[in-house]
Parts: C-alpha cells; sequence; structure tokens
C-alpha cells in the first residue's frame, strides 16, 4: 500500500483529520484514481463537516471502484453524519452485499438502526457481527447499547463485561460500560469507567457528558429526574408524546374533579402540586444542577461551553424569578408577581437551545426563546413602570403592558410544545 | 620502483619487435596492471584484444583494469558477456562477484562468487570472501548484509543522509529560556563535560521529546542544540519515515544511528515522532510495529554504544507516541515547548521584520496584542501586514514604510492557531496525565 495511504489511515483511526487529508493529498497526486484514498477522503472531509465535498468524494470513490464495499462504507459513514439515514442504510447495504464478512460493517448498519431508533434491528446488526468475529469490541459496545435500550440492562451489563475483559483498555468500553452503571442507578461505580475512558481518551466527548451525569445523580432527586429522562430517550417518538399528551390530560381531569368535589381537594391538591414540581424540574434540573457543579472541581471541567452557557442563563432567570417574588410580597409591587412568572416561563424554551441539533432547528428555537423574552420583557417593564406614573397615564402604560403580556402567555404554551418537538428532529445536511 | 621500470621498458621494447606476439602484449598488460598502472594497461589490453577479440583471458583482464579504475559500467558490460558463455573462466564470476557488491546486490554477489569456487578453489579471494562471509571459516547460509558492512566499517560515503553542522547556537532563538535552560542542564553538559559524568559513572546518551503546538520552532530549537556544542545534526523527516514503510526500514533506520555514532558528537532529530513510534495498538500493518522495535533496539543500544550521541525528537500529538518510548534511557526526558512568550514574540516579530521597510514599530505593543502566537503565526502577521501595504502601494503609486497600526490589525485579524492545539492538550492533562507528564501544559493554561 503506498505508504501515505498508510499514514493517513492511522491519523484518521487518531482522529486527526487534517493531516490525514494532507496525506491523501500526496497519495491521490500519485495514484488519482485510488478509490480507497477517495474514500478515506470522504470519511475526513464529513468528520470536518464538510458535507458536500465529503459526498462527491465517496461517490467519486463509489464510481472509480463499484465493486469494492470500502467506497459503500465510506459513503454509508458519509451520508449517517449528513443524517441521511435512510440512504445510509441503503448504502452499508450495498457494502454488505459485496462482503459480508466484515465485522465494522454490521457495526455500521447498527448504529445507523440505532439513530433511527430502530432497537431490535440494531441488535440483530451487531448480533451479526459479532457472529463473524465474537472479539469484536465495537459490535459488543453496540450489542449492549441495543440492549439497554430495549430494558435488558442485566445482558447489557454482561456484555460489556465480557467486552472489558477481552480489551480493558478500549476507551468506548468504559464509557458504555459508565452509562449503563448510570441506567442501573449506580453513579459512584459509573465515575470510576467514564475516568477511565477519559484517561484512556481524553477527547471523548460522550465520557465526559457521562461524568457530568454521574455527578449529578449523587442528589437524590436528580437521579429521579435522571431515570425518568433515561427511560424517556428509549420511548420511540410517538410514545413520548403520548406520556406529554397524558401528563396534561390527567392534569386538567384531575384539576376539575378537584374542582367540582371541593372535598376531595386536600386529597388531590399535594398531588397536583407535585406534578407541577415535577414538570417544573423536567424543564430546570438538569440546567440547575449543572451550575451547582460549576462549584464542583471535576464537575467544572467536565461542563461542555454549552452546558455552562444554558447553566448560566436558567441561573439568571431562576434569580430573577426569586427577586420578583421577594418584591412583590416584600414589597406589595403590582406587576412583580407577574415578572416571576415570565422568567419562569421563558425557561422551557431556553433549556431546549441547545438540546436541539445544530442548523435551523437551533436558530427556531434560538429565535423563539429571544422573541418572547423580549415580548415578556416589555410587557413587565411596561407594567412596572406603570406603578410610578398617575392614574390617567397608568391605564396608558398598563393596557399594551396587558395585552403584550397575554401575547406572551400565549407564545410561551405554544412554545412548551416547539420545545418537546424540535429536539428530536434531526435535519438533513 | 626503478626495477619496475625497467622490467616494463625491457617488455615494451620486446613488444616493440613483435607486435604481433599477442602473449607477450598481455604479459605486458598484465605486468602494468600489477604495478598498478591500469591507465597504460587498459591500453595494453585493448590492443591485445584487437588482434584477438574472443580470447576470454584478455578479456578478463581487461574488465579487472576497468573495476581497478572504478569504471563499473565498462566492466560489466564486458564481464556479463564473459560469464553468458559457457567456457567462463572463475576469475570472471569472481571479477563479477565483485561488481555486483559494488552495486550493493549482496545475495547475487555471494552467488556468482560461489560459482567461481565452483569452477576453480584456487580462484578464492580472501578480502572478498570475507566481505560476503564465503569461505572455510563461514557456515553456509544466508549472508547478512550486517556482516558485509562490518568488514568495510562505518564510513560516511557509504550511509544515506546528509550530516549536517549548523551554525545557528542558543543565542539565536529568541526567548524560551526556561526550555534552554532546561536543554542544558539534562543533555548539553553530559556532552560538554563528558569526563565529568564518566567520572559518576553515568553514560551520556538517551533522548529528548519535545512536544508543544505545532510553529513554535521545536526543529529550530533542535538545531540550535546541535550548533550549541558544534555537533553533527541529522533531521530525520516524516517523509523519510514514510519511506522507511515501503521496504528495507529496518536497515534504513539502523544506518541512520550507524551514521549519527560515526560523527559523534552528533545530534539525530526525529520530527514528527508519532508517525514512526505510535502507539502499537494504532500502527497498521506489522512492518510499521517492527519499524518501532527497531527503533527501541537502536536506542537501547543494545548492538553498538550511542554514546555521544544526543537523540531529539519532536511532536504535536505526544499522546500518540507509544509509552515504551518514554521508559528511562530512551525518551527519558519530556520537553514541553510552549508558544513564545512575551519577549520572544518581540524578537520574532523585529527578525521578520528586519530588511524590510518600517516606520516607528513598537514592537512591545504588538507582542502584547498576540498572545498565544506561534512563531509562525507571527511570520504571517508580518507577511498579511506587508501584502496589505503592498496593495495599498499599487493603488496610490507610493510605497510607504510597514508601521506597527498595520502590524496590529494583521494581529487583530488572525486567530492564534495554538488555540485548537490546546484544547486537545487541555483535556490531556486533565484527564490523562499519568506521571505528571503534562503538568507543564497545566501550568501553561493556570490549571494547576
Amino acid at each position: 500500500m503506498n505508504p501515505h495511504l498508510q499514514r493517513a489511515f492511522m491519523l484518521v483511526e487518531q482522529a486527526r483529520y487534517e493531516l490525514a487529508e494532507q496525506q491523501l493529498g500526496q497519495a491521490l497526486a500519485a495514484d488519482p484514481q485510488n478509490a480507497t484514498a477517495h474514500a478515506l477522503f470522504a470519511i475526513c472531509l464529513s468528520h470536518r463537516e464538510k458535507f458536500q465535498e465529503a459526498s462527491a468524494a465517496g461517490e467519486m470513490a463509489i464510481h472509480l471502484a463499484p465493486d469494492d464495499p470500502y467506497p459503500h462504507y465510506a459513503h454509508s459513514i458519509v451520508l449517517r453524519a449528513r443524517n441521511h439515514f435512510p440512504e445510509a442504510e441503503r448504502a452499508i447495504g450495498a457494502a454488505l452485499e459485496l462482503d459480508p464478512h466484515r465485522p465494522e460493517f454490521f457495526a455500521q448498519q447498527a448504529r445507523i438502526q440505532l439513530d433511527r431508533r430502530r432497537w431490535r434491528k440494531a441488535l440483530e446488526a451487531a448480533e451479526q457481527g459479532l457472529e463473524l468475529d465474537a472479539e469484536d469490541v465495537t459490535c459488543a459496545n453496540l450489542r449492549s447499547m441495543a440492549l439497554v435500550k430495549l430494558g435488558r440492562k442485566a445482558q447489557a451489563g454482561e456484555t460489556i463485561a465480557a467486552a472489558l475483559a477481552r480489551d480493558p483498555e478500549d476507551a468506548t468500553t468504559h464509557a458504555n460500560q459508565g452509562w449503563t452503571l448510570i441506567e442501573q442507578g449506580q453513579p459512584k461505580k459509573a465515575m470510576e469507567h467514564f475516568r477511565e475512558a477519559l484517561r484512556l481518551d481524553p477527547e471523548m466527548v460522550w465520557a465526559r457528558r457521562g461524568i457530568v451525569e454521574a455527578l449529578k445523580a449523587r442528589y437524590f432527586i436528580y437521579r429521579w429526574m435522571l431515570a425518568y429522562f433515561l427511560w424517556m430517550s428509549r420511548l420511540s417518538g410517538r410514545a413520548r408524546w403520548g406520556v406529554i399528551i397524558a401528563g396534561c390530560v390527567g392534569y386538567w381531569t384531575v384539576l376539575s374533579v378537584a374542582r367540582n368535589q371541593p372535598h376531595l381537594a386536600p386529597w388531590i391538591m399535594p398531588l397536583i402540586v407535585l406534578y407541577v414540581v415535577f414538570v417544573v424540574m423536567t424543564w430546570v434540573a438538569n440546567p440547575l444542577f449543572n451550575l451547582l457543579l460549576r462549584l464542583h472541581p471535576i464537575g467544572r471541567l467536565a461542563l461542555s461551553r454549552e452546558q455552562i452557557i444554558t447553566a448560566n442563563w436558567v441561573g439568571l432567570c431562576v434569580l430573577g424569578a426569586v427577586v420578583s417574588l421577594v418584591t412583590h410580597f416584600g414589597f406589595g409591587l403590582d406587576g412583580a408577581l407577574l415578572a416571576a412568572l415570565a422568567c419562569g416561563l421563558v425557561i422551557p424554551p431556553l433549556v431546549s437551545i441547545y438540546q436541539c441539533h445544530k442548523g435551523w432547528p437551533r436558530t427556531t428555537m434560538m429565535l423563539i426563546t429571544l422573541s418572547l423574552a423580549v415580548v415578556g420583557l416589555i410587557s413587565v417593564a411596561l407594567m412596572l413602570s406603570a406603578n410610578f406614573f398617575a392614574a390617567d397615564l397608568r391605564l396608558l402604560l398598563d393596557l399594551p403592558g396587558v395585552i403584550l403580556f397575554l401575547l406572551f402567555l400565549l407564545g410561551a404554551f405554544v412554545s412548551q410544545f416547539v420545545a418537546n418537538a424540535l429536539p428530536a428532529v434531526t435535519p438533513r445536511r | 620502483m626503478a626495477h619496475s621500470d625497467e622490467a616494463i621498458r625491457s617488455l615494451r621494447e620486446a613488444v616493440k619487435v613483435s607486435p604481433d606476439n599477442t602473449p607477450l602484449r598481455v604479459h605486458l598488460a598484465q605486468t602494468l596492471a600489477g604495478f598498478g598502472r591500469y591507465e597504460e594497461a587498459e591500453h595494453e589490453f585493448r590492443d591485445a584484444l584487437a588482434l584477438a577479440p574472443h580470447d576470454t583471458k584478455i578479456k578478463v583482464g581487461l574488465a579487472n583494469v576497468y573495476f581497478q579504475q572504478d569504471k563499473t559500467t565498462q566492466a560489466m558490460v564486458v564481464v556479463e558477456d564473459l560469464v553468458g558463455k559457457r567456457d567462463a573462466p572463475a576469475g570472471a564470476y569472481v571479477l563479477y562477484a565483485k561488481l555486483l557488491l559494488r552495486e550493493g546486490d549482496v545475495p547475487g554477489a555471494v552467488a556468482q562468487y560461489k560459482l567461481a569456487l565452483e569452477i576453480d578453489p584456487e580462484s578464492r579471494d580472501e578480502d572478498l570472501g570475507r566481505q560476503l562471509g564465503v569461505g572455510s571459516g563461514y557456515e553456509e547460509g544466508e549472508v547478512s548484509q550486517g556482516r558485509v558492512r562490518d568488514a568495510r566499517g562505518p564510513g560516511p560515503a557509504d550511509l544515506p543522509s546528509e550530516v549536517e553542522r549548523p551554525t545557528i547556537t542558543f543565542k539565536d532563538v529568541g526567548g524560551m529560556d526556561a526550555v534552554k535552560e532546561e536543554i542544558g542542564i539534562k543533555i548539553l553538559y553530559p556532552l560538554k563535560f563528558p569526563d565529568m559524568y564518566k567520572a559518576y559513572g553515568k553514560e551520556v546518551g538517551g533522548g529528548i521529546i519535545m512536544y508543544g503546538p505545532p510553529g513554535c520552532g521545536k526543529t529550530y530549537l533542535a538545531r540550535a542544540t546541535a550548533g550549541e556544542i558544534g555537533a553533527g545534526f541529522i533531521s530525520v523527516g516524516i517523509s523519510d519515515v514514510l519511506e522507511m514503510w515501503i521496504g528495507n526500514s529496518e536497515r534504513n533506520l539502523h544506518e541512520l544511528f550507524e551514521q549519527a555514532r560515526y560523527n559523534k558528537p552528533c545530534v539525530l532529530f526525529f520530527d514528527e515522532v508519532d508517525a514512526l513510534g505510535g502507539r502499537r495498538s494504532d500502527m497498521a500493518g506489522g512492518s510499521q510495529r517492527q519499524l518501532i522495535n527497531q527503533f527501541l533496539s537502536e536506542m537501547d543500544g543494545i548492538e553498538r554504544s550511542n554514546e555521544g550521541v544526543l537523540i531529539l525528537a519532536a511532536t504535536n500529538a505526544p499522546w500518540h507516541v507509544d509509552p515504551a518510548f518514554r521508559r528511562p534511557g530512551r525518551f527519558g526526558q519530556v520537553l514541553f515547548v510552549p508558544p513564545p512568550d512575551l519577549g520572544a514574540r518581540r524578537e520574532i516579530l523585529r527578525i521578520h521584520c528586519r530588511n524590510k521597510p518600517v516606520e516607528n514599530i513598537d514592537y512591545d505593543q504588538v507582542a502584547k496584542k498576540s498572545d498565544g502566537f506561534s512563531g509562525a503565526d507571527l511570520k504571517d502577521v508580518v507577511d498579511s501586514a506587508i501584502e496589505n501595504k503592498l496593495r495599498e502601494a499599487m493603488k496610490a503609486g507610493v510605497p510607504k514604510p510597514l508601521t506597527g497600526r498595520d502590524l496590529l490589525a494583521a494581529a487583530s485579524k488572525r486567530r492564534p492557531t495554538t488555540r485548537e492545539w490546546f484544547s486537545t492538550a487541555r483535556n490531556y492533562a486533565i484527564y490523562s496525565n499519568q506521571g505528571g507528564m503534562y503538568d507543564d501544559v497545566l501550568k501553561y493554561l493556570k490549571m494547576s
């Protein structure tokens, strides 16, 4: 093999894509028709998010050697990076037709199935890969991920334990073990594995996210919330909506029962309060505990930039709400209660900004949050400033303030649903 | 001398008397060759060959004379013609073997020499036999190339790559005082005062691995190290390493070390050492792993001592270097080469602005505004500022000197390239800092 190509393979393995591209350029200068080099080039480009060029390189590779499975495999990697999942699945299918004996092809297939939330099919693909090579660590990891999603946690744990026994120096396996332990509610043990994973591969974002969750899971409130989050993440898209809508409907029904049957109210009210607290927690638990982690020596370093930004803004909103409440109840300032409400209602869309995928979903979410915040701020400012003017002027300020606040409430109500829907959207890149 | 001249003169007389006497002319030629007068001998042999064009003895003689005069190609033509025939004399095969050896084809030479011995055991050539490892004192079997080289002895002419004698010293390296001091203590003094170290029973050698963001002067520092002690400097770049992957790898690597040992004191510098000594688990092919093993055994100096040889290596990705490299005695010392500090940046800017039309540049201020810039970044700043000036000059038609403001403007448009490196290095320093290897990075990032 051309030594430049050989070096490029090594560099890709080490995730040094820019250098790999340089080597591939030299390899292609010597042999412009080399399909493998084009295919590897496509993989590099997709990692550097140059998607148009990546696809072009992948197609070129297939064009040069349509009977070679590797270019199809590379093309599938590019398509998956672009979130073109059905096409990626077709591409890996073509590679598997040409060579059904490569575990890494099955691993790729399993990854795509996980992306499409088809846990059972992902499990099948990973197991096919393991049939070819029982020691394949990637396939073992994918198998355990699928098992976790299918709720077969014990089996998943066994799979990973076996993989770790075979290769105790594999960072991905350690991170996977960590996440499985989090699912099983053992954050302390999970932490050990995440730290080991990061020692082996300090660049692994997945393990760093794990550390953040494991640290937060030491608080029992968050542990419950996390269990809920993880359970939700296993559900299919439709089932998730079912849960949310059922919660809403249940809440309204119980509330109306309490209204119609006053004697039941003392029993029902705590339930309702608990539910409201829970809903609020689903929004603020994550960023608030992240804010708490900023004081922790390890957590401080493990938080991502996005998490820190979100935590800061949510912290600001909570602070605003508290200050507003204090001014309302302490100084009897009219409108301060509404200000507190506004601060609280901005939080859900704010939190979901960075949960949305990069691209139009994130931009949309950001715009929604921003406009909501502006409308809320103006209306509250109008109503608050009305306090300091004579009666005839007061009405002039109050009326547009109230109208704007109603608009804000409507926007906030709609944005709750948008904030639930948008993070699930994976835009094609 | 007089005696030889006498003999030759009388022979010449005889030939003049009977010019068609071939054996006589051959005798003259052989005598001339015997006294080392190859040019005249060649002439006589050619005349003799004109008389008897099919005489193998004359052809062998002529080829031998060509061989002695280093006219390898001519000798080869004659010998190949001879060997192609059935009844070639043993001497032709011996000569053929010598020619093949000179061209580096050791197995071919061995085969030919053995043929010669089969035809006539008397044609034995002691020197050749020793070089090829063929003869009574040697066992039969594959001949090692090492044996051939041992016999010839290492000489600069046999070895690849040039030895450079750098003229730059530490004085030419702007700033970086801490790094320079470190190198001084760890490696320069042992080489400058070897007796002192010998007295304490400490062997001089071992290596240093330098790491840091790209473009911050690791290579320059290595060269200056060699210049500082007046040592030779052999630089092995990435392309040399890639060539080693194709074949002959172990031998090439061995010869590099041999050359350094021959030219001691010598600095042997491996740039981007992660390509040569990547983690063995990352390496794709067997040949690459073999190369690492060869590298390690050369560094250990098992076969030949590395005394007086200083092995330096540089890498942008120390985390991709096989941990086995960092064992004591190999690259026992790991040195962080940070981006240039304030003083160094000022010096670098001044060097790049040298011989250029400049006007009131406050180098201090520009240096302050370019925190985190690598040497390469600073060069880029000066270049782009000059480019802008040129563009202006083209438009206005009046050339204006470069000012401090131009440099500041250019610097503000650039992002330091070291930032990306540090975002990776930071993670390694936090999570994978075994043995405090990345303590200096943490210190630089003010995280410890």
